[in-house]
Order: C-alpha cells, then structure tokens, then sequence
C-alpha cells in the first residue's frame, strides 16, 4: 500500500523541477544570449533538461560594441578555466583597449585577443563590423570574429554568466564560414513569457492533481487499517 | 521547490535595478551630456545534477544532462557613451563636443571629465562650469570680449568691439581608453578608473579625438520612448516572476494541506 504513494510522490517532484526551470527562464528574460530550457521526460519518466538554441529577438541599442548573431554559433571568450562560448555579445573595452564581455574576459578573434584603442579612434564613427564579423577600424581590418559552433549542441554545458562550456574535444569546434554578426544590437533571451505562464500553471495545476491522488490513497490506507479489521 | 521562489527572487531583483537604472535615465533625459545607463544581466550558477555523457547502467550515454539554474545576477549597469542630439542655444560659450572626448575640469583638488560644456565666466574671467569647476588648462577672456569664435579644431578667439583679436586660447578635450570605464561622481562629472585607462589630451579632430564647435550643447542621449519600452518590460517581467513566487507558494501550501 505505500507503495502506491511513490508515484504520486514522483509525480509531484517532477512538478515541482518542471516549476524551477520554468522559474529560473523568467528570471533571465531579460539576460541578453539566454536559451531557455525545457524538461522533458523518458517512457521512465527520467527527466531531462534540455536547451533550446533557438533564435532570439535582436534589439537594436545603438551602441557600436552590442554584437548579436543571428543565425548560429557563438562567440568564443579565453576564461581563467579556459574557452568558453556564449551568445551574449555584449561587450566592453578594458584599459588597454580590449575587447572583453561584462566580466572581464577578453573576447577573442581569429587571431586572439581583440585589441581596439579607443583613446587613437572614434569607436563610435570609426568601428564597423560587418555580417562575416571583420572588425574594422576606419580601413584596416583589424581581427575577424572567431564565430564557432558544434555539431552536437546538448553537450553544451551551462556555467552561468552568460557562458557555455563544450564537454568533450575542442577539435569538434566547427568555425562558422559565414556568420551573420549584426553591430549594434544584442540578442534577446529566447524565452516566452506567455509559454512560460501557461508552463507554470500546468505544472502547479498538476502537482495538485497529485497531491489529491496522495490525499486518496491515504484515505484509503486509512480505512483498510481502521475499517476493515473493526470488531463489532 | 525552495529553489523557485529564490530564482524568481532574483528575477524580482533585477527588474527593480532595471527600473531603478531606467527611472535615472528619465529623470536627467534633459540633462546636458547626460550619457544613459544599461543595466545588464547574466544568468547565476547552475545546479548541475546529471552531466550529460555519463554512461548509464544499460551501456548507453546520457545525451542531455540535467542542469537546473538559480535565476539572473545584475552583471553592470554600463554608460553607454552614444552621441546626443546637438542643441543650439546661441550662447557663444557653450561648447558641444562631436565625436569623441571630454572636456577636462578641476573639481576641488582633482581633475574630473565631463562632456557638458555650457561654460560661463567666472569673477576673474575664466571659463567654468555652472557648478564652479574651471577648465582645464584654464581660458580666461578679457573683459572687453564682446563675440568670442571657435573653431573646429579648438582653437578660441575673443574679439573685442570692434572686430579686433583680444586674445587666443587652445581648447584641449582628453579621450579615454574605454569611456564606458568612467567613474560618474554625478554633477555631470565622470572620474578615470583602472578601467577606463588614463586619459590622454588632444587637439580637437586629431587622433580620433572629437571636434568642437560653439553656439551648441550636446543634449543627453536618452531616448524616452527606448526607457518607457524598458521600463514597461522591467514591470511586467516584475509581474512574472511574482507569479513564480505565488505559484511555488501555493504548491508548498498544497504540499502542507497533505497531513491533515
């Protein structure tokens, strides 16, 4: 008979993950380059969380280091734990000119580091980046995005701030021949609000559901114990 | 269960920073040089509790792994320094810099940068800004100035009443490494950091530096129908992870109401 609680009990954990994931895309809506998750689960009801790599809206900023890409890839960021990949290309000069993300880590190029002295230039007149991702400084073309992606996307994984690390050999890294880098915009996070909404309530909707189910089978516990052996 | 309503927490959290960056923005939209804010987010750390590639009991590889995340983390709120509108005032000692680079000004016993330059005269006839700070290295006209010219590449002439030269001076703008590295101590007034690198004096127009030109003002760079986008946004992604939070409530309460 207790037996019998344990699915409910695993059905309503499997709520309850289903509400974090949903919790946590609401809270990145507005984090730019975030993918949302999804929870799916197998003919065991072994959940699995997956990331949709889809499309985010761009948003036009104006601001000549606000990069988005459009179609696939990522941009490459040279980490104290190594490469890692991200979609957010919201970035910033340091003191000495180059090109890093919001956390300090220099964005790298086809030839390393991206350096732009903005103390010699008008970034803001001067700076141009075209959809292929040459970085060009009036007329010299001073570095080319190192725009890469995978052919296997899931064994992507997330460490927060924005970046993605690859499980598995660098050599799978597939450099992108032609990416499309749009200057002056930022991607979007890809989640729905409203999806996300009709989510939550389907997932607090249902973990009653269980609980109802746990309520009867106690019930019925109870009664079996209680009811059935009674001397009269 | 915990876990939701502290993502949402921080979900809530930063859409109040995003309003509170947003309603700043607003507040100095006629604020000359005002450069505008961004707050930017990056998602926390993840909760890793299956790591995809991990061989199953059956032989087989887990494809996808399970990774659950804490919610969002305000990265910068960064200055975006865009050029503003050109105003012209018609006052010939407000300076507005197109393109790149500040006008350096003594604060106290420092000197600070800023990009608004409505500059008026002080008792001894230099040129300060309206809080008092003088420009640097210091202007002053004679007092018999009546028109006062300047050209592009910063080169300031008095004349007096009747056409004459008075007097000539050198206006001298300073450009940064990474402008949005900037301290603003407010007033208008940015400070150098190790981030922004050290500033650099320059002619107006040589170097990349920026050119001037008198009778203008640069207007600030906040686009108001930009900030009510965002800030209608902020407040309804506010809303949506409230729900979160009201959701993960009831369901803990649900969750309570089992043991009667």
């Amino acid at each position: 008979m207790i037996l019998e609680m344990t699915r409910p009990v695993q059905g309503g954990l499997r709520q309850e993950r289903k509400l974090e994931i949903v919790a946590n895309n609401l809270a990145n809506a507005d984090t730019a380059g975030f993918k949302k998750d999804s929870v799916s689960f197998d003919n065991k009801f072994k959940a699995q969380v997956n990331k949709d790599f889809s499309q985010g809206t761009l948003q036009s900023t104006g601001n000549p280091l606000d990069f988005a890409l459009s179609d696939k890839g990522f941009f490459k960021v040279d980490t104290a734990e190594g490469i890692r990949y991200t979609r957010d290309g919201n970035f910033s000069l340091d003191a000495d000119g180059i090109l890093v993300d919001q956390n300090g880590n220099p964005v790298l190029g086809r030839g390393g580091p991206i350096a732009i002295n903005g103390a010699n230039a008008d970034i803001e007149q001067e700076l141009s980046v075209n959809q292929n991702g040459e970085i060009r400084l009036g007329n010299t073309i001073i570095d080319t995005f190192d725009i890469v992606t995978f052919s296997d996307l899931r064994k992507m994984k997330r460490d927060g701030k924005n970046l993605l690390s690859y499980e598995g050999n660098t050599t799978d890294e597939i450099s992108v021949d032609s990416p499309i880098v749009q200057q002056g915009s930022l991607e979007k996070s890809n989640i729905h609000v409203v999806e996300e909404m009709v989510r939550m309530i389907d997932d607090h909707r249902m973990f009653e559901t269980f609980t109802k189910s746990m309520m009867t089978f106690d019930e019925i516990d109870g009664r079996a114990i209680n009811d059935v052996g009674k001397l009269r | 269960m915990i876990r939701a309503l502290w993502s949402a927490a921080t979900g809530m959290y930063a859409q109040q920073m995003q309003t509170d960056v947003v309603a700043n923005n607003l507040a100095n939209s006629s604020t000359t040089g005002f450069k505008k804010s961004r707050a930017n987010f990056e998602d926390l750390m993840y909760r890793t509790m299956q790591v995809a590639g991990q061989t199953t009991p059956g032989g087989g590889q887990v494809p996808t792994g399970i990774q659950v995340g804490m919610g969002v983390k305000p990265t910068s709120v960064q200055k975006l320094f865009t050029q503003g509108d050109y105003i012209q005032t018609d006052n010939q000692l407000d300076i507005a810099i197109q393109g790149n680079g500040f006008f350096r000004v003594r604060h106290g016993d420092e000197d600070l940068y800023t990009r608004a330059g409505n500059f008026t005269l002080d008792s001894e006839g230099y040129l300060t800004t309206p809080a008092g700070d003088r420009l640097q290295p210091e202007i002053s006209l004679p007092v018999e100035t009546v028109t006062v010219t300047l050209q592009d590449n910063g080169t300031l002439t008095a004349h007096g009443a009747d056409e004459s030269i008075l007097a000539t001076a050198q206006v001298l703008i300073s450009t940064f490494v990474n402008p949005a590295g900037l301290f603003a101590t407010g007033n208008n007034l940015f400070r150098p950091t190790e981030g922004s690198g050290a500033a650099t004096e320059r002619t107006p127009g040589e170097d990349g530096a920026g050119t001037v030109t008198n009778n203008f003002l640069e207007g600030s760079n906040v686009s108001v129908i930009e900030e009510m986008v965002a800030m209608i946004s902020g407040q309804r992604t506010y809303e949506a992870n409230s729900k979160s939070i009201q959701t993960a409530d009831s369901m803990l309460s649900t969750a309570n109401g089992l043991k009667r």
